[in-house]
């Protein structure tokens, strides 16, 4: 796995060193003169000790970069692209070389450390690992006694890793459901997809798309590795079109950028299901077919015709009743049978007369509903032209191969994008574009490969991880019971809008424990901080194994744990045992990876060991993954009719059966507010971090400032200069920071980093101005109503 | 005649910075600086737009030495220090290098930086490639087409790195090679960068 | 030598300036340029401005004396020594100027063992020395009365003068990179500059040593020299002229851009002083006969056409530093981070800036504290009482 290969000789690092600080303290002028070191010309290096090690990169980006690592002298010196990878796969981003340095970086959390100070203070005191886990030992003990085990919450962000915990520990956790499940929230339901909206095709896939509309996303940024399947499609004549608020990196490679109002996503595609249905471009036959549109509606109620009982529960019996087949209108017959009995058949639209009922088809029901969404109703809302929502809705509907890309960072942070997903999934039902090449629906994150199930660690029964009735992002609002926190990565940032009503509710918390690789802003509400090594430090030889976007990669070790810090799983581990369950937990994070491999039946049907792993570089291609991923190529999905059901008859109650266009919370036009605060704000995500890690990479930081960015017509309305030093505020609060002029934002909008360290900023958080309001249609959201924090509305003055 | 050069592919840069890094850590690079940057041409903000809110345009230009034909740095040196070697590539011999300056007041592209100091590098570390002599206080630095590794057969560490596959190294002499026939056969597509300034790049730029 | 109290106090006070210079520049050698001003974006700076001053300083006093002896203008012969000292003293200190602006001084001896010929500075390098052997001669020659000599000698020194500041002028005048320094007419400009700043220092001099009763030259060839040094403005405005007529008028989007620097942004002050200040004041100063008999007046007139022409080498240095050719965010790494406190995305600069540091005025104090003494005493030793 690891080789070594010698390097020329010269000069050692450290007699520049000495004559570097010697020039540096103006101690030894006469020294610095005397000796050699500055006088001579170059010298090649010094390399006693190299070997290459292959590695993966962390997988929160899903990027899934598998990595050939040069480490010299016990220090990591190079990262490239694993070159034994199929160069199609082959990758590393700016963020992965700057692990060369942010590794090494002066932010890294270096020892267990106890708070001295008040919370949010960030005054700390070194202290050994056994005192640090004895005293969370203690202090979970403390919270169980008083209050139960469901009082402790664990909140997972990026790195670190603690997937046995939970159970172990009784506790709730999430990697928080308020974030990036709002347009998969609201798409779902038609297909029973994921509620993350993930692509139902890979995105290796676009090749064969000829439009490609993508909204609410930056993905040449935030899915940077999979670029080139972006840039593949385009090349193969795929017209992409995005839409985007702001000229964003996207936006400025597609065929098409349409600048849209922000968060007004949902609106233009309701304005293309109506050309769409006026026109009559839709696809009948896969309507008849494969979804819920001929299906038959009770005009009265709202509530889809079935052959049996309506739901509920026998009387007699106390069993479940089955309401039975939906009903469709046979032409043939003239008469109301189940949908399978007339599938080829039956009546898309009219309205009929069932057993006294007056019912109209499903497809008849979206028409009526939809008259009120013409494109020009749609430009008034979005901005953009009823031609160009006429164009786009032409092509998506006849131009041959289409897909619909949503994303996560943008209009899914507003208070209702799960109108996005729902009318997207509209225009899915409406065309048939799915199941087949090139056409599909949803995010592209990751590239939505082939994967393998790994082995499963099973832990005995009895540990189960506690479930809440109260989601996490609502504690400030409403007790969830919840009074210790283990928190992993920078949660109270990420994961908190509203950070001043935040930090109310995180005072009044008994104990936090912070578990993290760098000194984020969490780290000073803690009140034990255990710190951990990146994926390239290790104290055994793999750690990870993983299925990542068609291969499964293995992690290496490359270099021994920095500082005192220790591997996440190492560190799982202690606190397990501290709590009396470490036995249940495999003894080292070896062990659960041949555990993975050895027990997995994915991987034993290809052949791929730890053995073969190791001798393919840690990287190994699965099998049949040559033809992209494409789901429901059977038109069969996992809904109760296996058919597409666009018609959401359980969100009758909150108008959403069809989606409805609602405004935004806070920014639409016409809030009275925005006379007090008239910019929307929008944290976007960039290429420059992975959420808040890389924050404190300086080899990002060479490109990356946080400021705002501002539309110059705004700044020179506000008397801004670029460079000034501003104040962006609302009724919620503040924060400072220096302001950038960009022709690419908005006018009427400002913009910065999502996840930003409020160190690296003049003053305040960013998340102190940012919207907590929960939409009330929550209870009827499958992960419930997500944090609106883009949806925000602030003023910005010169500071 | 060997003449290797760079061909970058502007329809695929998505101004990522990867190539800026893997420059500075193939080639030990000092902080505050950097052989290859990636320009957003024309505006004054990295991901910038030229025009206004909504008609906007936005091309990233990858910018590092072009190995220039006719290099106008090569001249002005007055030690001899850069040197056009038989691989094609303009070079610095660091230990002949005076630090006038002369050559960083030449290049019209910006391209060279000089060691105004003891090189800074957090971490106190030597990264990159062993085989890359490490600079001292006081000499011009480039890109060299990463001379250690092209003079073993690899490429560039940044055609190596580039996530989208912009970048294509070769031998435009070699009328086989994928370079030269891009350059051939892109026509109006080759964009050479300040043409007009006659020193003749070897590195250029093409559409899709 | 006998100096009065005066004199030992202005002898201390320049000392004691070249002491603190002279420990700036051992300050700078261990620490790197880093302790200047500039960065990779002004890759030049205070040194470079004073080198093309003192170039300019030191020509102008050479073709004023061998103007004398090649043309047979009997009366400036009286002058040849003061302006072959203020010639030889200034070619030292611009050569001084190249040498401590240089980052790899320890590696000098490249310039002997593989010097490029097709580099200007190459050029330089000879024709200074060549300059300087040539003034060393003409002194001893001078002081010997070995008028032949001196003649001959002359008729190599007014090409050699002339000729040293056009290399100067093609150190920047060849380079194609820089919109504003890419130009014919850089070498005459230069000599023109050489001509009136070296006769008006030649001019302030020999105010200087009347005063200090050294040696007088007579009011008449005083008036006379300080005709001169009013045709050599004339001239040098004319071709200032040239330059800028010739770049303006295609209004080129370059150029436009290099003159609104010039004319209004960060170079303009310098640019306007050199306009009003060293050329139209002393010119309109000097046109009268009357007033050319004042001293007072010629001093004052000669010292603002040096203020003028040393404003010049700021506007014309640092006006096309300010330019970039791929222009576009991030800009230029300034290539030094503990310099300049900048760490992060503050290495960057869109434009070159520059402001001289203060081991930079140091240093630069100490070379002009240099100049004075060295004029001073050479004068006091060898300018025979007239």
């Amino acid at each position: 796995m690891t080789g070594t290969q010698s390097a020329s000789r010269g000069l050692t690092r450290r007699d520049f060193l000495k004559v570097g600080v010697a020039g540096a303290t103006g101690l030894a002028a006469a020294g610095s003169m005397t000796g050699c070191g500055a006088w001579l010309g170059a010298a090649t290096q010094q390399a006693a000790d190299e070997k290459t090690v292959y590695t993966l990169h962390q997988f929160m980006c899903t990027g899934r970069c598998s990595l050939k690592c040069t480490v010299r002298d016990g220090r990591l010196a190079m990262i490239q692209p694993n070159d034994t990878v199929d160069p199609y796969y082959r990758h590393v981003c700016v963020k992965g070389i700057s692990e060369i340095q942010h590794v090494y970086s002066d932010e890294r959390l270096q020892s267990p450390m106890r708070r001295v100070g008040a919370r949010g203070e960030g005054s700390f005191e070194v202290i050994s690992w056994d005192e640090a886990i004895k005293t969370v030992g203690d202090e979970l003990r403390k919270a169980w006694d008083k209050y139960g085990k469901q009082s402790v919450y664990m909140s997972a962000s990026n790195e670190p890793r603690f997937g046995f915990l939970p159970a172990l520990l009784g506790c709730a956790t999430g990697v928080e459901p308020g974030i990036d499940r709002g347009t998969g929230n609201g798409s779902a339901p038609a297909i029973g997809g994921d509620v993350f909206g993930g692509g139902t095709n890979e995105t290796r896939d676009w090749v064969n798309t000829k439009t490609l509309v993508i909204s609410g996303t930056n993905l040449l940024e935030s899915s940077m590795m999979q670029s080139n399947t972006f840039l593949d499609a385009k090349k193969a004549g795929c017209e992409i079109i995005v839409l985007d608020p702001h000229f964003s990196t996207t936006a400025g490679k597609a065929s098409k950028w349409i600048p849209v109002i922000p968060g007004t996503d949902a609106a233009f595609y309701l304005g293309m299901v109506s050309y769409i249905l006026d026109n009559k471009l839709y696809n009948e036959a896969y309507m008849r077919e494969h979804t819920s549109f001929p299906f038959l509606i009770d005009e009265a109620t709202g509530k889809l015709l079935r052959t049996g009982a309506a739901w509920g529960t026998d009387e007699e019996t106390g069993e479940p009743v089955d309401p039975g087949d939906f009903m469709v209108w046979d032409a043939a017959k003239g008469a109301a049978v189940p949908y399978a009995e007339a599938v080829a058949t039956a009546s898309l639209e009219g309205s009929f007369d069932v057993d006294g009922k007056k019912a109209i088809t499903v497809l008849e029901s979206l028409k009526r509903n939809q008259r009120q969404y013409t494109c020009e109703w749609a430009e008034g809302v979005c901005g953009a032209s009823a031609e160009t929502i006429a164009e786009v809705a032409r092509k998506y509907a006849t131009g041959g191969p289409a897909y619909l890309a949503f994303g996560q960072g943008g209009s899914d942070k507003y208070s209702n994008p799960d109108i996005i997903g729902h009318a997207g999934m509209v225009l899915v039902s409406l065309t048939g574009n799915i199941g087949k090449p090139g056409c599909g629906i949803g995010h592209g994150i990751g590239g939505g490969g082939y994967s393998v199930t790994l082995g499963e660690w099973e832990l005995p029964e009895q540990f189960k991880p506690a479930e809440l009735d109260v989601r996490s992002d609502r504690f400030p609002d409403r007790d969830g019971g919840v009074h210790v926190i283990i928190s992993l990565g920078n949660t109270f940032q990420q994961y908190w809008a509203n950070m001043n009503k935040t930090r109310g509710w995180i005072d009044s918390l008994d104990f936090i424990v912070h578990i993290g690789m760098y000194y984020e802003d969490t780290v000073k509400y803690a009140d034990i901080v255990l710190p951990v090594c990146s994926k390239f430090e290790d104290t055994v030889e793999h750690s990870i194994v993983r299925s990542d976007y068609n291969h499964v990669n293995l992690q290496t070790k490359c270099i021994d744990p920095l500082f005192e810090s220790k591997p996440d799983f190492d560190v799982m581990r202690l606190i397990a045992e501290e709590m009396g369950v470490g036995e249940y937990l495999p003894k080292t994070a070896e062990e659960l990876v041949r555990y993975q491999i050895e027990h997995s039946e994915d991987l034993a049907e290809q052949g791929i060991t730890l053995a073969e792993l190791e001798k393919n570089h840690g990287s190994m291609k699965m099998a049949d993954v040559d033809e992209p991923r494409r789901a429901y190529t059977d038109l069969k999905f996992e809904t109760p009719t296996t058919r597409m059901e666009p018609y959401y008859e359980a969100w009758k109650p909150c108008e959403q059966a069809w989606p409805n266009w609602e405004e935004n919370n806070e920014a639409y036009a016409g809030n009275p507010l925005a006379e007090k605060y008239p910019l929307q704000f929008t944290q976007t995500r960039t290429r420059f971090s992975n959420h808040s890690h890389f924050k404190a990479a300086k080899w990002v930081q060479q490109f990356a400032k946080p400021t705002l960015e501002l539309n110059p017509a705004d700044m020179d309305s506000r008397g801004i200069a670029d460079g000034d030093l501003v104040e962006a505020f609302n009724d919620r609060g503040s924060f400072k920071c220096v302001a950038r002029a960009n022709n690419a934002v908005r006018p009427g909008s400002c913009r910065t980093w999502e996840a930003g360290w409020s160190k690296y900023i003049e003053e305040g958080n960013t998340q102190n101005v940012t919207n907590d309001h929960v939409n009330p249609r929550d209870e009827y959201l499958p992960t419930g109503a997500p944090i609106p924090y883009n949806d925000t509305l602030v003023e910005v003055k010169k500071a | 005649m060997t003449k290797l050069a760079i061909g970058i592919n502007l329809d695929r840069c998505i101004g990522c910075h990867t190539c800026a890094n893997a420059c500075k850590m193939q080639n030990n690079v000092p902080d505050g600086m950097l052989w290859n940057r990636v320009i957003t041409e024309g505006c004054d903000a990295i991901d910038g737009a030229v025009g206004e809110y909504p008609n906007l345009t936005r091309t990233y230009v990858p910018l590092a030495c072009q190995h220039c034909e006719n290099p106008a740095c090569l001249k002005v040196c007055p030690t001899g220090a850069t040197y056009k070697d038989e691989q094609g590539r303009v070079e610095i011999d660091y230990d002949r290098c005076i630090g006038c300056r002369m050559c960083m007041a030449a290049c019209p592209f910006n391209a060279r930086v000089f060691n105004w100091e003891d090189p800074q590098r957090d971490g106190d570390f030597n990264w990159g490639d062993a085989r890359v002599p490490v600079r001292t206080r006081g000499v011009m630095e480039k890109c060299t087409l990463c001379k250690e590794r092209t003079d073993a057969g690899e490429e560039p560490m940044c055609v190596v790195c580039c996530p989208t596959h912009a970048r294509v190294f070769g031998d435009l002499d070699d009328p086989n090679s994928e370079l030269a026939q891009l350059r051939a056969t892109k026509g109006k597509d080759v964009h050479i960068l300040l043409e007009e300034k006659g020193t003749k790049p070897q590195v250029f730029y093409f559409d899709e | 030598m006998k100096l009065s109290a005066q004199s030992k106090i202005g002898v201390g006070v320049l000392a004691a300036i070249m002491v603190i210079g002279f420990c700036a520049y051992v300050f700078q050698l261990t620490q790197g340029l880093c302790v200047t001003g500039m960065s990779n974006g002004v890759s030049w700076g205070l040194y470079i401005t004073c080198f093309m001053f003192f170039v300019g300083l030191s020509a102008g006093g050479l073709i004023v004396a061998s103007s004398a002896h090649v043309f047979g203008i009997e009366s400036f012969k009286r002058v040849s020594m003061p302006a072959v000292i203020t010639s030889t003293v200034c070619i030292l200190c611009a050569g001084a100027f190249i040498l401590i602006d240089l980052g790899g001084i320890q590696r000098i001896w490249n310039m002997f063992i593989h010097l490029n010929f097709t580099s200007p500075l190459a050029w330089d390098m000879c024709v200074i020395t060549t300059y300087l052997v040539i003034n060393v001669l003409d002194i001893i020659w001078l002081r010997r009365g070995d008028e032949r000599k001196v003649k001959m000698l002359s008729y190599v020194a007014l090409p050699v003068a002339i000729l040293v500041h056009s290399v100067t002028a093609w150190i920047f005048g060849l380079e194609i990179a820089k919109e504003g320094w890419y130009s014919a007419i850089m070498a005459p400009i230069f000599v023109a500059s050489a001509c009136d700043s070296g006769l008006a220092l030649l001019m302030v001099v020999l105010a200087a040593v009347r005063k200090a009763g050294v040696f007088d030259c007579g009011s008449e060839l005083f008036a006379n020299l300080a005709r001169l040094l009013a045709t050599f403005i004339a001239v040098d405005a004319f071709f200032i002229g040239c330059e800028l007529l010739t770049t303006a008028y295609p209004g080129t989007e370059g150029a436009s851009h290099v003159l609104g620097i010039m004319t209004s942004g960060a170079t303009a002050p310098f640019f306007w002083f050199e306009i009003l200040g060293g050329l139209l004041i002393p010119f309109v100063l000097l046109a009268s006969a009357k007033r050319r008999e004042r001293t007072g007046v010629v001093v004052a007139a000669s010292a603002l056409v040096m203020c003028g022409v040393f404003c010049k080498r700021v506007w014309l240095l640092f006006t096309s530093f300010t330019v970039t050719n791929v222009y576009g965010a991030p800009g230029i790494s300034s290539g030094s981070t503990a310099a300049r406190g900048a760490d992060g995305f503050d290495m960057w600069a869109l434009a070159g800036s520059y402001m001289p540091q203060p081991v930079e005025f140091a240093v630069v104090a100490a070379v002009v504290s240099f100049c004075i003494l060295g004029i001073a005493l050479l004068s006091k030793k060898l300018v025979a009482k007239a």
